[in-house]
């Protein structure tokens, strides 16, 4: 299980929002840290193949991003995302399941286990717009883990949360970083020490720090703080 | 034998599953015919796009069939409607921002979005055809000119549309397009009446021509806003 990001970049017109980033990834989670602006969902959309790179290229097991096989084996959870008003949460997965070519009883068995692990099988025939943000951003997580995914990408999954079920989806994203590659990006640094394999850090676009983040190197926090400025961090630590 | 059975299975437990889940990870998804796939995405198409062809359909059959009254004019002007419903359903992900999600999934978007216009095509050309039929009826008009003047106003709307909700995204996008279809369906209405010369055997030919660059300007609407869904997560 491998994802090859090689010399990925994103320039639109006179602004390069991703700059040339190379890594490999393998099975863990890996935490993708930076401030606003740094490039971070820009590449998890280049990842997921929704934005189409201005150069490099991104392939999971030999499969190119932009192969139905790549999309087969992917999970992503959007920074923000919407629903059709007519949902319930379970059609909502039902539908999202259909997109990922789930047959009809699999996806059914599928979307009750998933409700019952983000705790929404209560809500999961009530209507979307009566949910709130944090069951909302729990359903969200619910329908990137539909098709078992060995690659999930996680753009600030635990926003919106509440601390308890904040710890709740850490240890969650941690069990699924022992059989899948796991990239999830927040701001919150303490999300990251405390599940991430690696640490990935960007700044203006570009990947300034990749590897594991371990007590000899310092405070993580104090780090990112140095990188990023005080301001960038506002009670989010 | 039932006790048998159950002290057998008491006997002999099966173990645990062990790598399950990896186990079944290795053989992924079975493939979805492309039929399998139109026939999933019939049933998310919203109930009241299958209403507001039902309606048309209807007024039309008891005003041509049961009334016995012309009902080229009325049947006219109520296309720009079914254009108007098939285009705000082909952009519905963005409309809703369910586009991101959607390009996400192993039957992305693209397909999404193909498979809403092939089934709405092929619903509204059998409806224009059977509309067409009921509106030649009482009307007075040779059959090719009763079908240009039902199909113009219905291309005139989809092209429009399609080009507004290109322009302009989301919700607004869905509002211009129904002010756009609104006009058109109230010109049809009066212009008949009001401007009897377009309607003449001489202007066939012009209507017939609109006709034509109107359904190649559909097709490179289409082509475009495919193209589109590529950037559309871009803020």
């Amino acid at each position: 299980m491998e994802l090859i990001i090689d010399r990925l970049s994103k320039q639109y017109q006179n602004r390069i929002a991703v700059d040339r980033v190379s890594a490999k990834l393998h099975r863990g989670v890996y935490g993708l840290l930076g401030a606003n602006g740094a490039g971070k969902t820009t590449l998890m959309r280049m990842l997921c193949g929704i934005l189409k790179p201005t150069g490099g290229t991104v392939t999971f097991d030999g499969m190119d991003v932009s192969e139905e096989g790549y999309r087969a084996v992917l999970g992503y959870l959007p920074q923000d995302f919407g629903y059709y008003p007519e949902f319930s949460g379970m059609d909502f997965l039902l539908y999202l399941a259909a997109l990922k070519g789930i047959p009809r009883p699999q996806a059914k068995r599928r979307t009750e286990e998933l409700l019952e692990l983000v705790s929404l099988q209560e809500a999961g025939r009530k209507k979307i717009k009566t949910y709130s943000g944090g069951m909302k951003q729990r359903l969200g997580i619910a329908q990137a883990l539909l098709n078992d995914p060995k690659l999930l990408v996680l753009d600030e999954p635990t926003a919106g949360l509440d601390p308890k079920e904040r710890v709740r989806f850490r240890n969650l994203i941690e069990s699924l970083g022992k059989d899948s590659i796991v990239l999830l990006s927040t701001h919150i640094v303490s999300d990251i020490e405390h599940i991430a394999d690696e640490v990935l850090m960007m700044k203006d676009g570009q990947l300034i720090f990749q590897g594991a983040w371990n007590e000899d190197r310092g405070d993580l926090e104090k780090f990112y703080l140095s990188q990023f400025g005080e301001e960038n961090t506002n009670g989010e630590l | 034998m039932n006790n048998w059975k159950r002290e057998l299975r008491r006997t002999f437990a099966a173990p645990p599953p062990q790598r399950k889940r990896e186990f079944l990870r290795q053989w992924g998804m079975p493939r979805m015919s492309v039929f399998r796939f139109l026939l999933t995405q019939t049933g998310y198409i919203r109930k009241w796009v299958w209403c507001v062809s039902a309606l048309i359909f209807t007024a039309a059959v008891v005003g041509a069939g049961v009334l016995s009254r012309n009902m080229l004019w009325e049947i006219s002007a109520l296309t720009p409607l079914l254009a108007l419903v098939a285009v705000c359903e082909s952009g519905r992900s963005e409309c809703y921002e369910m586009a991101e999600l959607e390009l996400a999934t192993r039957f992305s978007l693209r397909s999404v979005t193909m498979a809403r216009l092939c089934i709405l095509g092929a619903e509204n050309l059998v409806l224009l055809c059977l509309l067409t039929l009921l509106g030649l009826w009482h009307s007075g008009f040779p059959s090719l000119a009763a079908g240009v003047y039902i199909l113009t106003p219905f291309l005139l709307t989809s092209f429009l549309g399609l080009y507004a909700l290109r322009r302009i995204r989301g919700r607004e996008g869905v509002s211009v397009c129904a002010g756009l279809a609104l006009f058109i369906s109230v010109s049809v209405f009066f212009t008949h009446n009001s401007l009897p010369y377009l309607y003449a055997e001489s202007c066939l030919s012009w209507w017939i021509a609109g006709a034509l660059a109107l359904c190649a300007g559909i097709a490179t609407q289409y082509a475009t806003m495919l193209k589109q869904t590529e950037e559309l997560a871009w803020n």
